[in-house]
C-alpha cells in the first residue's frame, strides 16, 4: 500500500541519477558557459542589490533541478546547460519580482504561464521581431540569423543554406551576436517596470 | 518598420531569451576572450561555476540523507507494530483468523500488519485491536503511521524494544514482562 510508484513521467525527463550523473561530468568549458550565463541574468535584472552574486543563482537553479519535491525537472532532449539557462532566467525572474531571493512560491515558475512567458506570448511575434530588429540597429544579416535560429527553430546547416552563408561568416555573425549580448548585459539598466 | 517604444522589461525579456543559446555555441577560445573583455578571468569563472554546482549537489546529499534515515526510522516502527501484534495474539494464544473473528476485523489487514512494515494500518483497525486487546488509549496507533513525528526518546525505545524481540510459539515470562513494559511505556509516552 505504500510502495514507492514508479515515475509516471521517467519517458519525458531524466531521472535525479542522471541529472547527477551530467552535473558530475560537465567540462571547463561547460562550467565558464553556465557562469557567463549566470552574470548576464545577474547583472541585467539588477540582482546585485540582493546579498550574494552570480554564483548564488547557480547554485539555486541546480538544487531546484536536484529536488524531487520542487520539481523543475531537466527535459529529455534538453541540454543540461539550456535546461539550466532556463531555470535561471525563470528564478532571476522570480526573484526580481519578489525583490529577494528567497524562492517561497518558486514552484509557480515552472507552470505554464509565468510572468515572462505571458509577456512573450502577449507580444506577438512581429514585436518580438522589432524589438529583436531594434536591437541590432541596422545589423541585417545578425537579425536574419537570429531570427532563423529563434523564431523559426532552424539549425546551423540550415540557417547558412537560407541566407547563403558559409561556415566561417555564420561564426563571425554568432560572435558579434555574442558581443552585443554582454554589451547589452552591461548597459545602465533602468528601473522602468 | 514603426518605431512603437517598448517598455525595457518587455526588451530584457526577448533579449533574455536567447542568450543562452547563443552562449551555449561559443568556443572555448572565444569563451575566455568573452570573460577577458568583461574584465574576468576564466579560471575563476570555472571555480565559481563548479563551486555552486558541488554545493548544491552536497546540499541534497544531505538533504536525501535526513530523509533516508527517517524513512528507516518509521519502517522500524512498523515492524514493531507487526511484531507487538503478534506478541499481543500469542500472548491470547489465537491464530490470525481468530483474532479477526474476535476483533471484527480483516483478517488479511492483521497478516499485512504482521509481516509487511510497508503496510499502512487502517485507523478502523487499530481502534478495533486496542478494543479487543484491551490497550491504553492510542498505544497501537502511535506505532500505526498516524503519528507523524515522534520524539528521539521514543525512537529509541522502539528501537530497543526491536532489538530484543524473537518470534516463538509462546511468550516467556521474559517476553511477557518485555511486552508488558513496553505497551505501559507506548501508554505514558505522548
Amino acid at each position: 500500500m505504500n510502495k514507492i510508484h514508479d515515475d509516471p513521467d521517467a519517458e519525458k525527463y531524466a531521472s535525479m541519477i542522471e541529472v547527477r550523473k551530467a552535473l558530475n561530468n560537465l567540462t571547463d568549458v561547460e562550467y565558464k558557459k553556465l557562469m557567463i550565463i549566470a552574470e548576464f541574468y545577474w547583472t541585467r535584472r539588477n540582482l546585485q542589490a540582493l546579498w550574494g552574486d552570480a554564483e548564488d543563482l547557480l547554485h539555486e537553479a541546480v538544487l531546484s533541478t536536484l529536488r524531487s519535491d520542487k520539481p523543475k525537472r531537466w527535459r529529455r532532449g534538453v541540454s543540461i546547460i539550456k535546461h539550466l539557462d532556463q531555470a535561471m532566467r525563470n528564478i532571476s525572474g522570480h526573484w526580481v519580482r519578489k525583490g529577494c531571493n528567497e524562492t517561497e512560491g518558486i514552484e509557480k515558475l515552472y507552470e505554464e504561464k509565468t510572468e515572462e512567458n505571458l509577456v512573450v506570448a502577449q507580444l506577438v511575434a512581429k514585436e518580438t521581431l522589432e524589438i529583436i530588429k531594434n536591437f541590432f540597429n541596422g545589423d541585417e544579416i545578425a537579425f536574419q540569423v537570429l531570427e532563423c535560429r529563434r523564431l523559426k527553430g532552424m539549425v546551423e546547416s540550415e540557417v547558412r543554406q537560407e541566407l547563403g552563408i558559409g561556415h566561417t561568416e555564420y561564426e563571425t555573425i554568432c560572435k558579434r551576436i555574442r558581443r552585443k549580448l554582454l554589451k547589452f548585459k552591461n548597459q545602465e539598466v533602468s528601473n522602468a517596470k | 518598420m514603426p518605431n512603437k517604444k517598448y517598455s525595457e522589461k518587455q526588451k530584457e525579456i526577448v533579449i533574455s531569451s536567447f542568450v543562452g543559446e547563443f552562449i551555449t555555441d561559443a568556443s572555448d577560445e572565444e569563451l575566455d576572450e568573452l570573460i577577458q573583455l568583461q574584465g574576468g578571468d576564466p579560471l575563476a569563472y570555472i571555480e565559481k561555476s563548479k563551486r555552486a554546482i558541488t554545493g548544491a549537489l552536497e546540499q541534497v546529499s544531505k538533504e536525501n540523507k535526513h530523509a533516508i534515515e527517517e524513512n528507516d526510522d518509521c519502517k522500524t516502527i512498523q515492524l514493531v507494530l507487526g511484531k507487538l501484534l503478534t506478541m499481543l495474539r500469542r500472548k491470547e494464544q489465537i491464530s490470525e483468523e481468530e483474532l479477526a473473528e474476535r476483533a471484527r476485523v480483516d483478517v488479511a489487514e492483521i497478516r499485512k500488519i504482521e509481516y509487511d512494515i510497508d503496510y499502512l494500518a487502517s485507523p478502523r483497525t487499530i481502534i478495533q485491536l486496542e478494543k479487543y486487546f484491551k490497550l491504553p488509549d492510542k498505544v497501537l496507533a502511535k506505532l500505526s503511521g498516524a503519528f507523524v513525528k515522534h520524539t528521539y526518546a521514543f525512537q529509541q525505545e522502539v528501537t530497543r524494544f526491536a532489538a530484543k524481540m524473537k518470534t516463538i510459539d509462546n511468550l516467556t515470562s521474559e517476553e511477557m514482562e518485555l511486552l508488558n513494559n513496553f505497551i505501559h511505556f507506548l501508554s505514558k509516552n505522548e
